[in-house]
């Protein structure tokens, strides 16, 4: 290839192509990290949050890796697909991304409230990836200094773009870096290496070549990614036969089982070699689990908004329940008549949750609220986590058309309850 | 190939097994968990894993 490919760097940017050697799947963010000239991490963040949200993330990797060529190719697996022998891979692929865009369209369509925990797991995953040393928050601006530039902000070289390179026996004995390429120094900023190693440079151009004059010491062959593709086979048939009804599991004691597997595959993955890479994602499993078990998030029902508005009090069921998502139950046609009690329970696990009650009625609150706000308009109006109250809702009617004992129960949003006029 | 155990690997794997256990316990309500015991245990797990992935490197 001739043109010149300077990425992030002062001169003319080359295309995009996926990054042969910043590969963690398809080298799609390390791709982008050369050609925009910014930390792949970052893009492997957005890549992960924007995969909750709705599997868009997945999609846009996927459409990148079929549509953006790797380094050294002229055509995308896409074009090589549509005019190889694979057509029907190709089809195959066209209505799995079809799907996926159906299934984000759905997922988003539900509204932005079930979107905070994605937000948690990326802190999460930033924070850990942030004590891990993989992102920089501005030493080099801190101290004046002017970086020098890192791998992905150098020149492939030339040889690289055309053949991959040759991965030496045991290349997967990379530790915790998962493969990521080494800042190596250029000719032209051989001064940067011949400089000694400044204050507050972190493990960049100067400590790597500080290193690269030191034998580097062997390193404990790594199971991460075996455990890794484990554990997710084993959720998925855990999945499956929970689908299937062969096992019952909610969403504490699949997290819980999850969490045990993974800690189970890095004690055997630890007999043989490292496995301390998964510690992020076990972090990830184990926070989000302790914070909504803690909360009391009754995550069954659905997921989705769902409107209830039964026509009579004989129509009220005993249990309204949304996993995730903002429920509407309209009680304002369920009187239950003088003399008589209708109890009902609502449940969000992840949303919001608006009662309407009906006028001249007397109703008993019992209400459960992990995190979030209850306002039930002059007679309850609070904010605060884990919020338990027992209050009633009076009536000014001399002969009230009757009694409903209501259960609220929300593990993170806001409950609203207010009498219909 | 000889064979290398990773004491801190180890550790942390045993870290996420007894929370998981736990909780795993505490779905079917045979116990009670608290999330600060949840959380001091994970820290003080961690926290050690770092400490003896330390010493094991400076040994190594």
């Amino acid at each position: 290839m001739s043109d010149p490919r300077t990425h992030g760097g002062p001169g003319p940017r080359g295309p995009l192509r996926r990054d042969r050697r910043s590969k963690a799947v398809a080298g799609v963010c390390g791709g982008l990290g050369r050609h925009l000239g910014t930390d792949p991490v970052i893009f492997r963040i957005l890549f992960v949050v924007f995969s909750f949200v709705g599997g868009l993330g997945l999609l846009a990797y996927a459409a990148a890796w079929l549509f953006v060529p790797q380094e050294g190719a002229e055509q995308s697996e896409a074009h090589r697909m549509l005019t190889g022998n694979n057509p029907w891979m190709a089809a195959l692929m066209a209505i799995g991304l079809g799907l996926g865009v159906i299934a984000a369209v759905s997922a988003l369509s539900n509204g932005p409230s079930g979107m905070w925990p994605m937000w948690l797991i990326a802190g999460a995953v930033f924070a850990v990836l942030l004590w891990r040393g993989d992102i920089k928050l501005g030493r080099f601006a801190a101290f004046g200094q002017q970086r020098p530039p890192t791998w992905w902000q150098q020149p492939v070289p030339e040889a690289e773009q055309t053949e991959p390179p040759a991965r030496p026996q045991g290349s997967d004995e990379d530790g915790d870096d998962g493969g990521e390429p080494r800042d190596e120094v250029p000719p032209h900023y051989a001064a940067y290496a011949a400089a000694p190693p400044a204050f507050g440079t972190g493990p960049d151009i100067g400590l790597a070549a500080a290193e690269n004059n030191h034998p580097a010491p062997a390193r404990r062959r790594s199971y991460g990614g075996l455990v890794l593709a484990n554990l997710l086979a084993v959720a998925g048939a855990l999945g499956v036969l929970n689908a299937a009804g062969a096992i019952s599991l909610t969403w504490l004691s699949g997290g819980a089982l999850v969490l045990m597997l993974l800690g189970g595959g890095m004690v055997i993955g630890g007999l043989f070699g490292k496995t301390t890479g998964l510690v992020p994602i076990g972090l990830v499993l184990a926070i989000p689990l302790i914070l909504l078990a803690a909360v009391g998030v009754p995550l069954h029902g659905t997921v989705g908004d769902s409107d209830w508005a039964p026509a009579s009090a004989a129509d009220v069921q005993p249990v309204y329940q949304i996993g995730v998502g903002d429920g509407s139950l309209d009680l304002s046609k369920a009187a239950p008549g003088a003399g008589n009690t209708v109890q009902v329970s609502a449940e969000v696990g992840i949303g919001d949750l608006d009662v309407t009650l009906p006028k001249d009625v007397v109703v008993r609150v019992r209400a459960h609220d992990g995190a979030g706000s209850l306002d039930a308009g002059d007679t309850v109006e609070t904010s605060r986590w884990n919020l338990n109250e027992n209050f009633e809702i009076p009536t000014d009617a001399e002969h009230p058309r009757g009694t409903i004992l209501l259960v609220v129960n929300v593990g993170i949003g806001d409950v609203n309850l207010e009498v219909a006029q | 190939m000889r064979i290398k155990p990773d004491a801190a690997s180890i550790l942390a794997g045993l870290v996420f097994i007894a929370i998981g256990l736990v909780y795993l316990l505490s779905s079917g309500g045979h116990v009670a968990v608290g999330a600060r015991w949840a959380i001091s245990l994970l820290v003080l797990g961690l926290g050690l894993t770092a400490v003896v992935g330390v010493l094991t490197r400076r040994r190594r």
